[in-house]
């Protein structure tokens, strides 16, 4: 056994059990992918199945909303990936800053809390506070004259209300993973930062945001994977026969068209539009930071 | 590029090897015991897989009714409850795996007629005639419904008209106006009374916070067909000189009501909220609309709460609102849309068992069980004779012990709500008001039918989501009554008249 | 605490002032929750939306803390946690420090066989086949097996143990102590805070876990608290009464309680973990 071998056993020891699990459960099911491709019956099974090639994929294409779709699809992960993905970044910096041990727990465990109040209850609160005519606010500003906001129903609103619930969900949650990786940046180069007369600010640009890079990159490019995909759950509640020409995704559409009725492989075939989608800025963003001197995912 | 390629490599080695090894078979031992005696006498286990809603079902399959039931039949009844949220595709996973459970609920017609293609179901027709109190729960149109000549493939569930018009009693005396007879309850008189209810303070609390009436704007119908019935425009679909025609392309019909309801939103007679309401429970109980949509236990319910709020306030029924062409109507669904299923590989033996329960459970004796539990653990009879719910149940929710009944498989009994230990002016009334209900039918005359068309399976949804779009932004005044029409023309033009077509050619192929 | 500089004194004031604006805003909302699962329904259904409860009752936990049913998919929840994410990050943690190795051959396309799968999957029904097949439903170990490792996670904690000096790795080597020694008891220790954070999001997966239940999972005695939670919160479809007659309602101040009850765990459990991921490492301490 050559030396590379004796070194290298003991690492893909570990690796193992990982790769088996790979194996087991996510690459023998990739035979379901072709069930895009077939006509499929549960009964039948996927041999059994008749074999349709590019039915569905055509199917897709032709759906007179799949532009519709497509648009409020990247749209609104255009939005996500503009104004969400950094808010949990932001308030890692400024939680980072926090030299009050108390505050910082406080503060950090406050922010983190939404996370674990369903989209069922944000949506019913938001709607309790802004019907159109039993809402909370709105009936103080009605009392002012102001007029209703019909922030529920009036279409251009709804990727507003939809990106600002992301953000009051989900900005301290995603924060931890920055606090976790700017645990691993060395103090002593504050330490010395601090001796050099550099200020706070100077230390946050220089020092601070430096040591996350390597995970906003990973982040960033991970986040491409999921540019068509929604969570289904959130937009379904907030749809509304007002505003369903904006919010109308394709969760929503092989909800209503391919779920209800067991068509599955038209699921799938959407399902694997969206991935080979993903896959392609994946790879194309993986690109273009390795381009930049930054290690990729792959 | 080399490394996906060794990646496949490396994969595809490994898939091999796990494959090569698994693939010697194993199968499931199904129903043990290889005792050759009396075959009436063995234990015969019974999977079902039944939809569960709110509250979900039963905790465990100890329940004293399914021990009752394995007891009395020898069986070992097993219920999988699955949340009906996730019931279809629970459904397709395990119809995947190659063996269906014994018995299934399909709550969705679309799927009972795709698998009924794929016959999977077991035939029940030549057996039914032995199973006489199972043979009467519905008549032989509701048997036959949605299945292929001379072929039954499922038990027909059930269902009536319960839902109308209810209005808040008290507020009609607040406003000295007298309860209207059915014949003077026109849909004129009905905007009338809506009217007085948000402009002149029927609570009396000096806020103009009242309404006449509420909608859900997000559901078929909006939760409130008896105003479309008024109108004349079709629950669906309906049959006109031999054709069935959907409610889509009623012009006329549309408009009329369109400048009804468009009214009622500039006015503030119907609820501005109704684009966002999602049920209708909280907007009665919290005492600010004087009509609404309910069935008697909802309205009793509702009235219990509202008057911890308001004391006196009363929801009391009344019939539809009648159109200026006598139109009128409380939707009625088709019985035996829902069907209760059995695999077609429940052999024999399993088959006449599941049938004989069947037969049992739709009896009288069978109901009386299913319905209100066991005597001494659901229910007692107290010191004066007279039934009550015991503690345990009333902890646990009145009701709670009818899910074999309410959720599985009932007969066509009306009281399918009332209890021995119910309030008999309760169950008289409630079982008044289905009569009532039942006096106005407005059906969908498409319901054996619409499932046959391929573009309505592709396509409907979509279609009638745009079509919805703009009848809600017309009665929010975002749009003038004239645009229906190009809503229309859309409709059918973009895969309408093609449902419409087969739709009826579907309808044609069965008279 | 020293004194700070004019500027270096704005930019605190500066980050205190948004995270207080930022913490009020997000507990505000949280605050109703709270007070209406400590309210009447009169009140819930008079009063809009309103945050201190002017009757204060706790019918709604005493409700569910007598339920059986919710004791139950407590305690199941709990189980499947605490062991599920013992496992994830056993495993996940083995997996993300080998492929952390530059030098490993195949590393790049086992690497590419982690991340595909988090864009490509088989979807449910063939896992779902592959679990039936191992002979796993209707147990835990069906969650714990087919969910134990999330591919985002891998690709991630590699990333951190890349981010770590190659001295240490170096070091080891001059020692002549095996990869597992190294990776035990100097990796491990060190990377804390990692393991606290992947720990925690195993964490709160596991809790929330829902649909696997469903699809696994036939017992009802054997689900899970999602499971039970939503159950409460679902609304039946007024249009399709017909399908469920059982009137069942549960007051406005046992659903949010029930919200407030499944959500404790993990906030209690945030700030024990906190405390390790925002100690900082001294890494630097090592090299030196």
């Amino acid at each position: 056994m050559n030396a590379y071998w004796k070194r290298a056993f003991p690492i893909y020891f570990m690796i193992l059990p990982g790769f088996l699990f790979f194996i087991i459960f996510k690459y023998i099911p990739m035979i379901g992918i072709s069930i895009a491709f077939i006509d499929y019956s549960p009964f039948k099974g996927i041999t059994g199945s008749e074999w349709v090639g590019l039915h569905y994929f055509r199917r897709l294409f032709a759906e007179g909303d799949f532009l519709v779709l497509l648009k409020n699809t990247l749209l609104l992960n255009l939005l996500d990936v503009v104004f969400f993905f950094p808010a949990p970044i932001l308030v890692a910096l400024l939680l980072n800053e926090v030299r009050a041990k108390r505050f910082k727990t406080a503060v950090q465990t406050i922010l983190y809390a939404p996370n674990f109040i369903s989209w069922v209850v944000i949506v019913g609160i938001t709607i309790l506070l802004f019907a159109t005519g039993s809402g909370g606010i709105n009936q103080i500003l009605d009392n002012w004259g102001l007029g209703p906001l019909e922030l529920m129903t009036d279409p251009q609103y709804f990727r507003w209300v939809w990106l600002l619930q992301n953000i009051w969900q989900g900005a301290g949650w995603g924060a931890i993973i920055f606090l976790a990786a700017l645990s691993t940046i060395d103090p002593t180069l504050y330490e010395a930062s601090t001796m050099d007369g550099a200020n706070r600010w100077r230390q946050v640009w220089h020092i601070t945001l430096p040591g996350l890079r390597n995970v906003i990159v990973i982040m960033f490019i991970l986040r491409f994977g999921h540019i068509m995909d929604l969570g289904f759950e959130h937009i379904f509640l907030l749809q509304n026969p007002m505003n369903q020409d904006v919010s109308k995704v394709f969760e929503t559409f092989i909800y209503k068209t391919g779920l209800i009725q067991g068509d599955y492989s038209y699921s799938t075939a959407v399902g694997l539009f969206k991935s080979v989608v993903g896959l392609v800025m994946v790879w194309f963003v993986n690109r273009l930071a390795k381009r930049m001197g930054q290690e990729g995912v792959f | 590029m080399k490394r996906m390629l060794s990646m496949i490599m490396i994969v595809s080695v490994v898939l091999l090897s796990i494959v090569g090894c698994t693939s010697t078979g194993q199968q499931d031992a199904g129903t043990a015991s290889g005792d050759n005696g009396d075959k009436e006498k063995k234990k015969i286990k019974i999977d079902m897989m039944i939809a569960s809603w709110k509250g979900g079902g039963w905790p465990d399959n100890n329940h004293p009714i399914i021990k009752h039931i394995n007891e009395k039949f020898n069986v070992d009844l097993q219920i999988q409850w699955v949340p009906n949220a996730n019931f279809a595709e629970k459904l397709n996973v395990i119809a995947a795996s190659g063996k269906l459970p014994d018995v299934i609920r399909m709550d969705s017609p679309s799927l009972y007629l795709k698998w009924v293609e794929q016959g999977v179901f077991l035939d029940l027709k030549p057996h039914l005639a032995e199973y006489s109190s199972l043979q009467n729960i519905a008549k032989p149109e509701e048997w036959a419904l949605l299945n292929p000549k001379d072929q039954i493939f499922g038990i027909p569930i059930y269902a009536t008209a319960q839902n109308t018009i209810y209005v808040r009693e008290d507020w009609l005396a607040k406003l000295d106006i007298p309860i209207p007879t059915a014949e003077e309850f026109t849909i004129d008189k009905f905007y009338e009374i809506a009217k007085a209810f948000t402009t002149q303070d029927p609570d009396g609390n000096g806020k103009n916070d009242t309404f006449g009436f509420s909608a859900l704007g997000n559901s078929s119908l909006f939760g409130i067909p008896e105003l479309f019935a008024a109108f004349g425009l079709a629950n669906g679909w309906k049959e006109e000189g031999g054709q069935l025609i959907p409610m889509q392309v009623q012009s006329d019909e549309w408009k009329a009501f369109l400048t009804f309801m468009s009214r009622a939103y500039k006015e503030g007679v119907l609820d501005k909220d109704f684009i966002t309401n999602t049920n209708f429970n909280e907007k009665y109980a919290q005492g600010k609309v004087g009509f609404a949509d309910m069935h008697y236990q909802f309205s009793q319910q509702t009235n219990q709460q509202l008057q911890t709020i308001s004391p006196g306030a009363d929801f009391v029924e009344l019939s539809p609102p009648m159109g200026n062409n006598g139109s009128r109507g409380n939707s009625t669904p088709t019985s035996g849309t829902i069907k209760v299923v059995l695999s077609k590989d429940v052999d024999d033996q399993k088959r006449d068992r599941i049938l004989q329960l069947f037969d049992w459970w739709v009896s009288p004796e069978g109901e009386d069980i299913l319905k209100n539990g066991i005597e001494n653990i659901h229910y007692k009879k107290n010191s004066s004779g007279a039934y009550e719910m015991t503690g345990e149940l009333k902890a646990e929710g009145e009701g709670r012990q009818s899910l074999l009944w309410n959720w599985v498989l009932r007969n066509n009994n009306n009281t399918f709500n009332t209890y021995k230990w119910s309030d008999p002016t309760w169950a008289k009334e409630m079982e008044q008001s289905i009569a009532n209900a039942g006096k106005y039918p407005y059906k969908n005359a498409s319901d054996a039918y619409i499932f046959s068309s391929r573009t309505y399976l592709e396509k409907g949804s979509a279609l009638n989501e745009s079509f919805h779009k703009t009848v809600i932004e017309i009665i929010a005044g975002k749009k003038p009554i004239e645009s229906i029409d190009h809503a229309i023309t859309e409709w059918k033009s973009n895969g309408g008249d093609k449902i419409i077509e087969e739709v009826n050619a579907a309808f044609t192929a069965n008279k | 605490m020293r004194h700070e500089k004019g500027l270096d004194r704005l930019f605190t004031i500066l980050v205190y002032f948004i995270l207080i604006l930022a913490a009020a805003m997000a507990i505000f909302p949280l605050f109703y929750v709270l007070s209406v699962s400590f309210s009447t329904e009169i009140e819930y259904l008079t009063r809009g939306f309103f945050v201190i409860p002017k009757q204060f009752t706790l019918e709604g936990y005493m409700y569910l803390l007598g339920h059986p049913g919710f004791t139950s998919a407590f305690r199941n929840a709990v189980i499947l946690s605490a062991v599920g994410t013992a496992l994830n990050i056993v495993l996940t943690s083995l997996m993300a420090y080998g492929l952390s190795k530059r030098w490993l051959r195949f590393r790049s396309s086992l690497n590419f066989m982690v991340f595909f799968t988090l864009l490509f999957s088989g979807g449910m029904i063939p896992t779902y086949l592959v679990v039936r097949s191992l002979h796993l439903l209707d147990s835990f170990w069906a969650i714990w097996l087919s969910t134990a490792i999330a591919p985002f996670n891998v690709i991630v904690m590699r990333s951190f143990f890349q981010s770590m000096p190659s001295e240490l790795e170096e070091s080891a080597k001059i020692d002549g102590s095996g990869e597992w020694r190294l990776f035990l008891s100097i990796i491990v220790p060190l990377s804390k805070p990692v393991i606290a954070t992947f720990t925690l999001f195993y964490l709160v997966t596991n809790w929330n876990t829902y649909f696997t239940a469903i699809l696994y999972l036939n017992d009802a005695d054997l689900m899970p608290l999602q499971v039970f939670l939503r159950q409460m919160l679902v609304e039946d479809d007024p249009t399709i009464s017909n399908a469920s007659n059982v009137m069942y309602k549960y007051t406005p101040a046992a659903k949010m309680a029930a919200i407030i009850l499944t959500a404790l765990p993990l906030l209690v459990i945030f700030p024990i973990l906190q405390k390790h991921f925002n100690k900082g490492v001294m890494l630097g301490s090592v090299k030196g």
